[in-house]
């Protein structure tokens, strides 16, 4: 029997346009490239409907066809030569050849969003990635020079976002910072002299390792030593407090918690002086918990944390945090508390001691 | 060079000899060169950027006497090399609007770049560290070999990027980028909400 060819159904061609806008204008990526796919339902060879719930995703939000992003990109869309372009697209039977005015735009609305990896891909497919991570980076190395750190901060952020792992398996990807990674590999080896540890780093090389462990990007890595070292400082504060919103709630508990190893230190003496047991005097201090210092800094318990996990969770949750801190054993428990140089302006400069 | 080989892994040009050089100047030069490697990585300072640098400089030189010393080897990775730089040719070639024979040129060189440059890139390269000859001329052990997987990927597909900057477009249509604007572009973008 004669195989039956389903008829070729009607798309809303309108939909369709209206779907790749909003796809442009909130720099989607993923569902840009979708639209395109051989089995999308924008081709009369699918038997799906862009109009069902299923596709919901690609009909504008209340109100997003209004904003200046979608009705820019729309106008792109609808551009006479793009336009043609889609179409023909759509109906050819071959892996499809995106319009580059839509991805390039598409690129910057992601990084207008804070959508980094995604404008890294669009950019990666236009074969301009590094050119336009380089123009970023060059233009944040500008602005430290005139002291506007703020943008300077900005666009470093912005060519970190750009950065790609060609090392990445089985394809090159995205680079996505591994603070939880390089958090627990910056705290592996236990500090055997207290000055081993990263948080008593001279100030020079103690900032520069706190640039790069939050923008965490080795592509850039020979940018972020340009940064004149006088800059640094500010340029590091700056970060922090654009990458980090909460960092003053977790710099208030960071404070409690030194307060909380002074007041240790403190009774410790006292009971050399006294020569009654430890034991004692910590569980009269913390109830038996010297854990609770890690959860002042984490600001919740992690109910039979190890330090460990608390390294993790604090180094994405407040990446600048740990290199604040250090290892320390206390009796069978082994803590994570806040280490500072007394010599250093760092700690003061980002609001960790009064 | 010319610039449509870049990319194309030219093992004589790690060992600086000719093409078509004798299995003995091959040895020859492998040693010698494999000897400067290793009294320079005993006098650097090593940071995580030199050590890379320094294994993937090993894993070439070992990769370059491991198939230049063979005349089987030698002949099938030169072919193979050779095919790649013409098929690239054509592809380039070819008009712009002769979209199916583009596609089909596309599909066939990216099939065999791929596999030239993971088989002469990663895979002979670390079959290399195996050889006894090699092994014992630059001490390659297990430890070389779990860093330099990384390290190779990363490097071949910075290869793959180099040979595609240069490639007709295939998945977007050719951009026409005006670099002006661009970097118009660039300072609005960084100064909105900053």
């Amino acid at each position: 029997m004669a195989k039956r060819t389903p008829p070729e159904k009607a798309v809303d061609m309108d939909l369709v346009a209206r779907g790749i806008a909003k796809t442009v204008a909130e720099g989607d990526i993923v569902n840009f490239r979708s639209i395109f796919l051989s089995y999308s339902p924008a081709r009369t060879s699918s038997s799906e409907s862009l109009a069902t719930s299923k596709y919901k995703h690609f009909a504008a939000k209340d109100g997003q066809d209004q904003s200046e992003l979608f009705k820019k990109a729309l106008e792109l869309v609808q551009d006479e030569a793009i336009w043609k372009h889609i179409i023909e697209e759509l109906s050819a039977n071959r892996p499809p050849q995106l319009p580059w005015e839509l991805l390039m735009e598409l690129a910057d609305n992601a990084i207008r969003l804070g959508k980094f990896s995604s404008a890294g891909q669009a950019y990666e497919q236009l074969r301009m990635r590094r050119k336009m991570q380089e123009m970023f980076l060059q233009q944040g190395l500008t602005h430290v020079s005139e002291n506007n750190f703020s943008k300077a901060v900005k666009a470093f952020r912005i060519g970190a976002g750009l950065g790609y792992d060609y090392a990445a398996f089985p394809e090159p990807l995205p680079n996505m910072p591994k603070h939880a990674t390089r958090g627990l590999v910056l705290h592996g080896n236990y500090p055997a002299q207290p000055e081993d540890s990263v948080a008593l780093l001279s100030e020079e090389p103690h900032c520069l390792a706190a640039i790069q462990f939050i923008l965490d990007c080795d592509e850039i890595a020979d940018s972020i030593e340009s940064i004149p070292l006088e800059y640094r400082n500010e340029f590091l504060k700056e970060l922090v407090k654009q990458s980090d919103p909460e960092w003053d709630q977790f710099a208030e508990r960071y404070q409690s918690a030194c307060t909380m190893v002074e007041d240790f230190a403190k009774r410790m003496r006292d009971q050399h002086e006294t020569s009654a047991g430890l034991a004692n005097e910590i569980e009269e201090q913390q109830g038996h918990k010297p854990e609770a210092i890690m959860s002042t800094l984490l600001g919740r318990t992690i109910p039979e944390g190890e330090w460990w996990q608390y390294i993790k969770e604090l180094s994405y949750t407040h990446p600048a945090g740990i290199l604040f801190i250090a290892r320390q054993w206390i009796g069978d428990h082994e803590i994570l508390m806040p280490r500072l140089r007394g010599d250093s302006s760092l700690p003061k400069l980002l609001g960790l001691t009064p | 060079m010319t610039q449509s080989e870049d990319g194309y892994i030219n093992f004589y040009d790690t060992l600086g000899l000719e093409p078509g050089a004798n299995p003995g100047e091959v040895r020859k030069t492998y040693k010698k060169k494999m000897k400067k490697l290793v009294m320079d990585i005993a006098e650097a300072e090593i940071t995580e950027s030199v050590r890379n640098q320094f294994l993937l400089s090993m894993t070439q030189l070992n990769a370059a006497v491991f198939i230049l010393r063979d005349k089987g080897l030698t002949e099938a990775y030169w072919n193979e090399r050779e095919e790649l730089i013409n098929l690239e040719k054509e592809w380039s070639s070819v008009p712009e609007e002769d979209i199916d024979q583009r596609d089909r040129l596309r599909q066939r060189f990216d099939m065999v770049v791929r596999h030239f440059l993971s088989h002469y890139v990663e895979e002979i390269t670390l079959v290399a560290g195996l050889d006894k000859e090699v092994a014992e001329t630059s001490n390659w052990n297990q430890a070389h070999a779990r860093h330099a997987t990384r390290i190779l990927r990363h490097y071949r597909h910075n290869l793959y990027h180099d040979i595609l900057e240069r490639l007709p477009f295939y998945e977007v249509t050719t951009p026409n980028i005006d670099w002006d604007e661009r970097s118009t572009t660039t300072s609005q973008l960084i100064a909105e909400g900053a």
